[in-house]
């Protein structure tokens, strides 16, 4: 069971601010998706290991690709100040 | 043919009157407009319609026929696209209110292609929020109904796009396929869907859900329309890495084909109705010369919990780009934890928001090694089971669900049991190989897809079997 204590911390992580009962509901329906999921503990996979499997090759050069319409993208902005993005102070508030 | 409204054409029909003069693109897409506007009031299949740019792109197509222009396959066809597809200029919402108002500012790559082959967009087709349900009741919009039964869901997340071609809308559509999203819908409402192999068809431009298992793919009628807009949509594309050019499986005639059945299908979970239909599809393969046969596929019945580890904990990555500044709807605040916040709870629905929190809390420390480390793990050990099942058989053949469609609000309330529709889905989606749902039967009104999975590569040699498996729906 996910505790009221691990449900309000993950929305805080997640950035999401839910009622009592939708936080009550989310406990519930969490819980019984990972009561589902712990089927996979009779599996056996500890033998089993991860390693990324692609060749450095099969990866593209890490050089920007331009793009064309940059303007375009910069109206999907909520509000923006030229070519910049307006966002409220990251610190704090502003103190002269 | 002659017989036929327009709009329930296939695509090959509908190519073949194109060029013979039977008749026009503009009147294809007005017989696909004009289903559109006598039934989407009660389906739903559609966000938006494209009504004068389909006709105008038809007239297009018109005049260079007429001009004895040779045009590619798909010219003059209405295809209906999933909302999670871009399109410049057009809003793109993926079904939710957080993007309510986004407009595209470029196409997705395979709507490029389309572009080349001069399809014909008839409009955006409604899907669960961001890709996220079975049902397409999870829209933040409206809901779709089954063409063939409306109190019944279409299946999802596609199911505006499984909808519309099954009622005449569009001759095909584009889906997404995460976990089984174009082959189930596909299944429920009478069509082939196929996924492709991971890397055969460009993400670009496609709203990411899970993106180790994304895959756009093609809906239609038939197997043969379904190869051609993957014929068409396929390929390397640089603007997405994990893209890839293929090299697909030589082809072999039915009665060379081996095919195996996994015993686990028989287990748990799967109607006797959907069994008794896979073993009509069975006997049919083998009255048709292929050797079919029972394998042990163990891994099977792992992929549900592997892929519900795995795809909330990449959404829950994903879905952090929507904080309200750069794109979307934002609501206003003071700061930006609250921008943040209060952003993603008003934009959010109820299964979205339970999936960023699944993966946020699989991917946490103390739980990493305990969920998402072992589903990985689990995931390779899928990976090695099909490798290792299709060094013996050509395909694998089982059934694309475990129920046929069921009602509006039946597991609403109850996630596991949504969940569980995509029972069969998902380990192709986790192994990364092609898989096409193909319409064999039906029960009662509502139809029964089997799946056919496949080595990498091996679409076409899929939609092979399947034209074989699809007459015995039309039986």
């Amino acid at each position: 069971m996910i505790n009221q204590r691990e449900i309000d911390r993950l929305a805080e992580l997640a950035y999401l601010r839910l009622s009592k009962a939708e936080l009550a509901r989310m406990s519930r329906d969490e819980t019984d998706v990972l009561d589902y999921v712990d089927r996979l503990k009779e599996l056996k996979v500890d033998h089993i290991a991860l390693v990324d499997e692609r060749r450095r090759a099969d990866l593209r050069p890490d050089r920007p690709i331009p793009f064309q319409d940059k303007d375009r993208l910069l109206d999907s902005f909520s509000a923006r100040q030229g070519r910049f993005l307006k966002v409220p102070f990251v610190f704090g508030e502003q103190n002269g | 043919m002659a017989d036929k409204p327009l709009n329930q054409l296939t695509i090959v029909e509908a190519a073949q009157g194109l060029r013979t003069g039977s008749f026009s693109s503009v009147d294809l897409t007005r017989s696909c407009l004009e289903a559109v506007d006598q039934k989407d009031d009660g389906l739903g299949s559609f966000l938006k319609v494209f009504r004068e740019e389909s006709v105008a792109q038809a007239e297009e197509v018109d005049r260079l026929l007429a001009a004895g222009q040779d045009l590619p396959p798909l010219a003059g066809i209405p295809l209906a696209i999933k909302d999670s597809i871009m399109i410049r200029e057009q809003r793109c919402t993926a079904a939710s209110r957080i993007l309510e108002n986004h407009v595209a500012a470029y196409d997705a790559t395979v709507i490029e292609k389309l572009r080349q082959q001069m399809a014909v967009f008839i409009g955006k087709t409604n899907l669960d929020e961001f890709s996220m349900g079975a049902s397409t009741e999870n829209s933040a919009f409206q809901i779709t109904r089954n063409p063939h039964d409306p109190d019944r869901v279409p299946g999802g997340s596609s199911g505006g796009s499984a909808a519309a071609v099954a009622a005449g809308q569009a001759l095909a559509s584009l889906g997404s396929d995460t976990g089984g999203s174009v082959r189930q819908p596909a299944a429920f409402c009478g069509l082939v869907g196929l996924k492709p192999s991971y890397g055969a068809v460009s993400r670009y431009g496609l709203i990411a859900f899970a993106s180790s298992l994304d895959q756009i793919g093609p809906m239609a009628k038939r197997a043969e329309d379904a190869r051609l807009v993957f014929r068409a949509i396929c390929g390397r594309d640089p603007k997405d890495a994990t893209s890839r050019e293929r090299v697909e499986q030589p082809a072999k005639k039915i009665a060379e084909m081996k095919v195996g059945f996994p015993e686990q299908c028989f287990e748990r979970g799967v109607s006797p109705e959907i069994l008794s239909w896979l073993e009509r599809s069975i006997s049919s393969l083998k009255e048709q010369g292929a050797e079919v046969k029972s394998i042990d596929l163990p891994s099977l019945m792992y992929a549900l919990p592997v892929y519900h580890v795995i795809a909330p904990a990449e959404a829950s990555a994903n879905l952090a780009r929507y904080d309200g500044l750069r794109y979307g709807r934002m609501e206003g605040a003071d700061s930006l934890k609250d921008i943040y916040a209060l952003t993603r709870s008003t934009g959010f629905g109820t299964e979205v928001k339970r999936r960023i929190m699944l993966g946020t809390y699989t991917l946490s420390a103390g739980h990493y090694d305990a969920y998402y480390q072992k589903a990985q793990k689990a995931r390779k050990f899928i990976q090695y089971d099909f490798e290792s099942a299709l060094k013996e058989v050509d395909a694998i053949l089982l059934p694309t669900t475990p129920t046929v469609a069921f009602r509006l609000g039946e597991k609403a309330d109850d996630p596991v049991a949504m969940y569980l529709s995509d029972l069969l889905t998902t380990a192709a989606s986790l192994a990364g190989l092609p898989a096409v749902s193909v319409p064999v039967g039906r029960e009662g009104v509502n139809p029964v897809g089997v799946q056919l999975i496949g080595r990498n590569d091996s679409e076409e040699f899929l939609l092979n079997i399947g034209s074989c498996l699809e007459q015995l729906g039309e039986q």
